[in-house]
């Protein structure tokens, strides 16, 4: 090969994602050379050959072709959103979930894999795959699946549920068996050669973070991680866009981290990070204190919120007027008689004469007391 | 469970009453326009009653078959505030707002103009004045002053100043008290109706409401805006001995805030009427209640539910057989007490034995 056959792809070699058959560069070079309109062309091809599928054939070797092709076209693979590497993928693992014979399927197994690694962006979200898949018994027969899952609970300190992993696929004869009994020969001697036997689990558990710099580590990795969609998310999320994850600080771990609908189905990446959530801080496992959580009590805070308006029931209604007279013994008495009226200016009126005064009914000599006392004119209340 | 078991039957009743006690009572809804002020029996048949009322009519009704019939009416310019009837029950007297004492023949139908006060009339009650016990009528006024009417002539055969407006007034036998504002009482012995006999003040802190003489002509109870009620006697001896006050016509407010003290409800004694036969007597008041009490004894015979409406007047009829209230707004908390559908209605009460005749000593 030429070296100027490289140079259409000198400016985009460091964003190519490493593939583990690697990549025929011809293929590359033509898929590059060819306008955007053919590229369309042969993606619409491939879509209509998906939307024609039917389980008589084997929609998996067309799913498996349309993302290798995706990685031909697009180098930068999964990095790079507008290559719909994700979604492609993502249909290919549902769409051939429920089939018995890919179950174990090496082909399907390795994308479900590749899918944990490539996509999942933090530890609890690859847990899920891995969970998901080991529930549903998906690569229950590949050792694949039980390679990567051990690894990455060794990774995370897991040694035990490593252990039991490998010796679960070992109790299901998984072939190959050698690489299975590899691994715990493996896990054995890192297990014993920790000096002190719980490094790595301390390393991760968190119980009290360690701190570099003075700064605490877990921040530092949230920044790291950060950093990471940052870059994940490439073009299209711009610094305009102003959605952000929540800060860690903020240690509510207890959000949706599992699928819903139980373990039977996964949400597509995109619904699972649709919802800003927070990180967190590693793994929730068994036994992990999470904290308090938070209840409704404590999210209300009386501070800078306007306080609830409370009125008097009395305002706005006329109610009954009172008089409280103290008694000769310790009660007081509350009358039930306006004596606001009946006791006007010094001078005594019946209940009776009040009535007729305010219906005018008095002759000219309570023509000065009628004013005064005519509910119209002026509402006699007095409260006290 | 004797807590709960209020009903008559037992063989220690309770003194108080239930609603039961209440359903035999008869209704008669609407029985004016406004509100009722006064209803008066008649002494010589046992279901005739008049009715005055603040739409300014007096109405006399029949129960005899025991329904209601309304048998006539007649009318004042003004609302009317007072009824009686004559000793031998062919006239239905009658005073109101409009200051005119109205005279009404229940034979004929026809109402005539007796005399005129110069500010309304607040009671009116026939009596037998002086030695010779001529029936006259005695009508007490807001203009200060009582007059004496012999039915003849439109001037008052007398005029005696009271210390004040008239506010309540009541006779018996020769006896007959007038209650002023500020207070003031007025007894007049009727042998000589020109003077007042003996003035003296209500022995109540507060407004004098309602006045009744006992049967037996030798004293009168008093009631307050207050809920209280006072036992007099004339004599000044028997006073000492007999005489008290009790409180009557309060309710303590059973929600009261924790920590706070007992607050009693008071609401004013509307009415006072003594039972013609056993000398027990009923108060009416303001919280929709009516009681019947025995003041030899010092007791109450019986305590009745609320009607949840003030209870402006009662009275007995003629043997005491039946027991006449009204319910309808009397205007103690002023014109905001006061709602459109406030109920109105006079109930007879036909009384129980038990419930008025005071009780023997055991």
């Amino acid at each position: 090969m030429k070296r100027s056959a490289f140079e259409p792809l000198e400016g985009e070699k460091e964003n190519a994602v490493a593939l583990v058959g690697g990549r025929s560069l011809a293929r590359v070079v033509a898929l590059r050379a060819a306008a955007p309109r053919e590229l369309g062309a042969m993606r619409e091809q491939f879509e209509s050959r998906l939307a024609s599928l039917d389980f008589e054939g084997d929609p998996l070797a067309v799913f498996l072709e349309y993302i290798a092709w995706i990685k031909d076209a697009v180098v930068q693979g999964g990095m790079s959103r507008a290559s719909g590497l994700l979604e492609v993928t993502e249909r290919c693992l549902m769409y051939c979930q429920g089939e018995e014979r890919y179950g174990n399927d090496e082909r399907y197994v390795r994308l479900w894999l590749e899918y944990a690694w490539t996509f999942c962006g933090d530890d609890a979200d690859r847990r899920d795959v891995y969970v998901f898949m080991f529930r549903n018994g998906i690569g229950s027969q590949v050792a694949a699946y039980y390679d990567q899952f051990s690894k990455w609970l060794y990774a995370m300190g897991k040694t035990e549920e490593c252990l039991q992993l490998l010796r679960t696929a070992q109790a299901r004869r998984v072939q190959p068996e050698n690489l299975i009994v590899r691994r715990l020969g493996q896990l054995a001697q890192s297990t014993s050669s920790d000096v002190d036997g719980t490094a790595m689990a301390q390393y991760f558990s968190e119980s009290n973070p360690p701190t570099i710099l003075s700064r605490r580590r877990d921040l530092l990795q949230q920044e790291h991680r950060e950093r990471q969609l940052q870059s994940q998310s490439g073009s299209t999320r711009t610094s305009s866009s102003g959605i952000f994850r929540d800060d860690d600080d903020d240690d509510d771990t207890n959000d949706e981290t599992t699928p819903h609908k139980g373990w039977s189905f996964l949400r597509s990446k995109r619904q699972r990070d649709k919802e800003n959530r927070a990180l967190p801080q590693g793994v929730i496992e068994r036994g992990m204190n999470l904290g308090t959580l938070d209840t409704l009590d404590n999210t209300v805070s009386t501070a800078g919120k306007t306080k609830m308006a409370i009125f008097h029931d009395s305002l706005g209604r006329s109610d009954p007027v009172y008089t409280t007279l103290p008694s000769c013994d310790d009660k007081s008495e509350k009358i039930d008689c306006n004596f606001a009226l009946v006791y006007d200016q010094d001078e005594e009126y019946s209940i009776e004469m009040i009535l007729a005064v305010s219906r005018g009914l008095l002759a000219a000599g309570y023509c000065h007391k009628r004013r005064r006392l005519k509910p119209a004119a002026r509402p006699v209340r007095m409260h006290t | 469970m004797a807590f709960f078991n209020n009903s008559n039957q037992t063989g220690t009743p309770s003194t108080l009453a239930t609603e039961n006690d209440l359903a035999k009572d008869i209704v008669i809804q609407n029985p004016a326009d406004d509100s009722v002020s006064d209803i008066a029996f008649s002494p010589q048949q046992d279901f005739m009653f008049s009715v005055s009322s603040w739409d300014g009519k007096v109405r006399i009704w029949d129960v005899q078959s025991g329904t209601a019939q309304g048998r006539s009416q007649y009318e004042h310019a003004a609302p009317v505030l007072s009824t009686r009837w004559s000793n031998d029950g062919t006239k239905v007297a009658s005073g109101g707002c409009d200051n005119a004492i109205k005279i009404f023949d229940v034979a004929t139908g026809q109402s005539q103009q007796l005399g005129l006060h110069d500010a309304p009339v607040k009671a009116v009650r026939f009596v037998n004045c002086g030695p010779t016990n001529t029936e006259m009528l005695v009508t007490g006024s807001w203009d200060k002053s009582i007059k004496y009417w012999d039915f003849r002539q439109p001037q008052p055969v007398s005029t005696v100043i009271m210390p004040d407006r008239v506010y309540a007034m009541d006779n018996k036998q020769q006896l007959l008290v007038v209650g002023t504002a500020e207070r003031h009482i007025a007894v007049i012995n009727l042998n000589n109706p020109g003077v007042i006999f003996k003035a003296t003040q209500s022995p109540l802190k507060w407004q004098t409401r309602s006045i009744a003489c006992y049967n037996e002509g030798d004293g009168y109870a008093v009631g307050s805006v207050e809920g209280r009620c006072a036992i007099k006697y004339v004599d000044d001896e028997v006073q000492k001995k007999s005489g008290f006050s009790f409180k009557c016509h309060r309710q303590t407010n059973p929600n009261r805030a924790a920590g706070t003290q007992s607050q009693a409800m008071v609401y004013p004694v509307n009415s006072i009427a003594f039972h013609p036969i056993y000398g027990t007597f009923a108060t009416a008041g303001g919280d929709g209640t009516f009681h019947f009490w025995d003041k030899i004894h010092r007791h109450r015979l019986r305590a009745f539910p609320s009607m949840q409406a003030s209870i402006p007047v009662v009275n007995f009829n003629r043997n005491g057989s039946v027991f006449a209230y009204a319910l309808s707004y009397d205007w103690h908390q002023g014109y905001m007490g006061n709602t459109p559908n406030y109920p109105n209605v006079i109930r007879l009460h036909p009384t129980a034995e038990n419930e008025v005749k005071e009780k023997e000593k055991r």
